[in-house]
């Protein structure tokens, strides 16, 4: 009962004028960054970051997460009709979504993945109304050492979702955490790697190194590319079919289930939840010869995974304030700007934010689908625009959005040699999602080490003497170890060693 | 030079004299203190790391045979690695120029340059293009969003 007494809280707050209208503006924007490609959800919210600094916390946080799980309904109209998928998480829906378009089944593909989407994206919210405040009282008995074990272990997760090669995730986890110490070491006041340069005395702005790794290394990378796009502009019959939906529902359910737990995972997100369900979808199927040939299932489950993820990386984030993915980590920073600091205490200290948020995620859910099946002609037209008109104002925005943050060039600077580095390792199948996980979770590891650390006077042992501290601790060795025994043993030295095929 | 392999080896010999040079450095910012680690600690262990994959990779690239995606060569298109500098030199210039001649100025003949350099098309539409998006962004933000842009000498 005081779930749905807070929950009623929650509707009171993002019900109010200026929340529904921020709301709206980030499923919006979402949904166009989902749409365009070359532009990811990451990359807008970046953009999008100090435009939240005008405006009040809980209305920035709305508008993010708006962004987040717009995009994801977004990619799949791309991922259809052009078969380029919008943002990342859209990939697979391009395999069969395209073939139902090809078909002349574009509509029933556009309509199955918005409303799987909506489900999927309603049932993964209350998931995150239950789960977030059991989480919350068991994370308030944490200590440094269990925030550092629980750091420890996202880190090992990270790495072991990885999809290529796990040494080069391994070195990424280390450049993150090596690029989070750079600047004044907050415990003893000592410069570190600055080199005299005041400018990197605060640090490497976070802003301008995910806006470099994402924004502009992603437009390098489009460079190179010539899209070629054929627009599927005649959709006929965007409501599902009865027989569609008999083929669909099974596949929905198990993408919400797959695609929120995979969400709580560190590391993991969106793009492994549509994946994992994609993999599932076929491996479980009657006829799994079907999919690549237009199999509506192929585009439900994975549509419906990729949204569920969405809610399901908020439970970490909202409860422990430990961020599973560069969004989050981004929404992080905006709450963190606004001097308001996500974990446990959120939900007593700012209920208004924590339940307004969950609250969001419903009323976000049903103006998708509104923007999503009505309107998908408009978004249709956005398709058309070149993309040597689009790259440019990216770039704008990437700069605009480096700058504005502390309104110092040096910071462009940043970003420039970052998104050079991002795309250098981009093509060499260097993966940026445990980089960006341990640049943000940086500060708190190192700081929470030392807390322990000096708490127990220098023996390392306070590590596994504390349960949840032990457990977590526990829980990574035996990754570890599971890491390198299946690849040993299987004699996959190319799972650990080589880079995956492009 | 231009195998992706050797790309790879010079990324791994770059990993690892970058882990050696940050634990020479960390050494210098104390490892361990009497309340305990120092600031150089947690900076040492990462160089560690970097070293040591960057190693463990280089070994690994090493010690296999040849592969037909590794003997591909990291920039495939001529054109692409043109368009790659093209861009990446109108970034630097606009970070150069901003603060001088303002966002707005700045913008719009970056614009130009990138889009005329990078996929060539007719004046008209390129100025007309450039023009209309960088007047409309930065009303958007300068105006409706009120965020401060740099104002060159001409004030805007």
């Amino acid at each position: 009962m005081d779930i749905l007494h807070n929950l009623q809280l929650g509707f009171t707050v993002v019900l109010t004028p200026i929340n529904l209208f921020y709301c709206f503006i980030g499923c919006l924007v979402g949904t166009l960054v989902g749409v365009l490609p070359g532009i990811g959800p990451l990359a807008a919210l970046s953009i999008l970051l100090p435009v939240t600094f005008k405006i009040p916390a809980t209305a920035s946080i709305i508008m993010l997460s708006g962004i987040f799980y717009g995009a994801m309904y977004g990619g799949s109209t791309t991922s259809v009709l052009v078969n380029i998928p919008g943002e990342a998480a859209s990939v697979v829906t391009c395999l069969d979504g395209h073939q139902m378009a090809k078909q002349g089944r574009a509509g029933a593909a556009l309509g199955i993945a918005a409303m799987g989407s909506f489900i999927a994206g309603t049932l993964s919210t209350i998931g995150l109304n239950f789960f977030s405040p059991i989480l919350v009282v068991v994370a308030l008995k944490f200590g440094p050492p269990e925030f550092f074990s629980v750091m420890t272990l996202a880190f090992v997760v990270s790495i072991f979702m990885v999809g290529g090669s796990m040494l080069k995730a391994f070195l990424m986890i280390a450049l993150g955490l090596f690029v989070s110490t750079v600047g004044m070491d907050v415990i003893t006041g000592m410069e570190r790697f600055t080199f005299g340069s005041t400018n990197l005395a605060g640090g490497f702005d976070l802003v301008a190194v995910i806006m470099g790794m994402f924004g502009v290394s992603e437009v390098i990378l489009n460079m190179e590319e010539v899209f070629k796009r054929e627009v599927f502009a005649k959709i006929k019959g965007i409501f599902p079919t009865a027989k569609d939906w008999m083929v669909s529902a099974i596949p929905i359910l198990r993408g919400s289930v797959v695609g929120f737990f995979i969400g709580i995972l560190p590391g993991a997100g969106p793009v492994t939840a549509s994946f994992l369900s994609y993999a599932i979808e076929r491996k479980s199927s009657r006829h799994p010869e079907k999919f690549g040939n237009g199999a509506i299932e192929g585009v439900a489950g994975p549509e419906a995974a990729n949204n569920a993820a969405v809610a399901g990386s908020m439970i970490p984030l909202l409860s422990l304030g430990l961020p599973c993915n560069g969004v989050c980590a981004l929404m992080m920073g905006a709450l963190i700007m606004h001097g308001v600091q996500p974990g446990p205490t959120l939900m007593a200290q700012h209920p208004d934010i924590f339940w307004g948020v969950i609250a969001s995620l419903y009323i976000g859910n049903v103006m998708l689908l509104i923007l999503n099946l009505p309107l998908i002609g408009i978004w249709v037209q956005f398709l058309r625009i070149p993309y040597w008109a689009l790259f440019p104002i990216i770039l704008l925005l990437c700069v605009i959005g480096t700058y504005s943050a502390n309104l110092n060039i040096f910071d462009v600077w940043v970003m420039i040699a970052f998104g050079v580095l991002g795309y250098l390792l981009r093509k060499r199948n260097y993966e940026l999602g445990p980089f960006i996980l341990s640049l943000v979770l940086g500060p708190l590891f190192e700081q929470s080490l030392r807390q322990a650390l000096v708490m127990s006077h220098q023996n390392p042992m306070i590590f596994l003497g504390r349960p949840i501290s032990a457990s977590m601790i526990g829980i990574s060795l035996f990754l570890l170890v599971l890491i390198f025994i299946s690849v040993w043993r299987k004699g996959k030295k190319a799972k650990l060693f080589e880079a995956p095929k492009e | 030079m231009n195998n992706n392999r050797v790309v790879d080896q010079i990324f791994n010999t770059f990993w690892i004299l970058f882990g050696i040079g940050i634990c020479i450095q960390s050494i210098r910012h104390q490892l361990w203190s009497p309340a305990g680690p120092g600031s150089g600690f947690i900076p040492f262990l990462t160089g560690l790391l970097i070293g040591g994959m960057g190693l463990l990779l280089f070994l690994s690239e090493l010690f296999k045979g040849p592969k037909k995606e590794e003997t591909g060569k990291f920039w495939e298109n001529p054109i692409a690695v043109r368009k790659v500098f093209y861009l990446v030199g109108s970034l630097c210039i606009m970070a150069l120029i901003m603060l001088k001649l303002g966002f707005l100025l700045t913008s719009i003949l970056v614009t130009i340059l990138m889009i005329r350099v990078i996929e060539p098309k007719k004046w008209m539409m390129v100025t007309f293009t450039s023009i209309g998006s960088c007047v409309l962004i930065y009303s958007l933000f300068q105006f409706l969003m009120q965020i401060k842009l740099p104002k060159g000498f001409l004030g805007f």
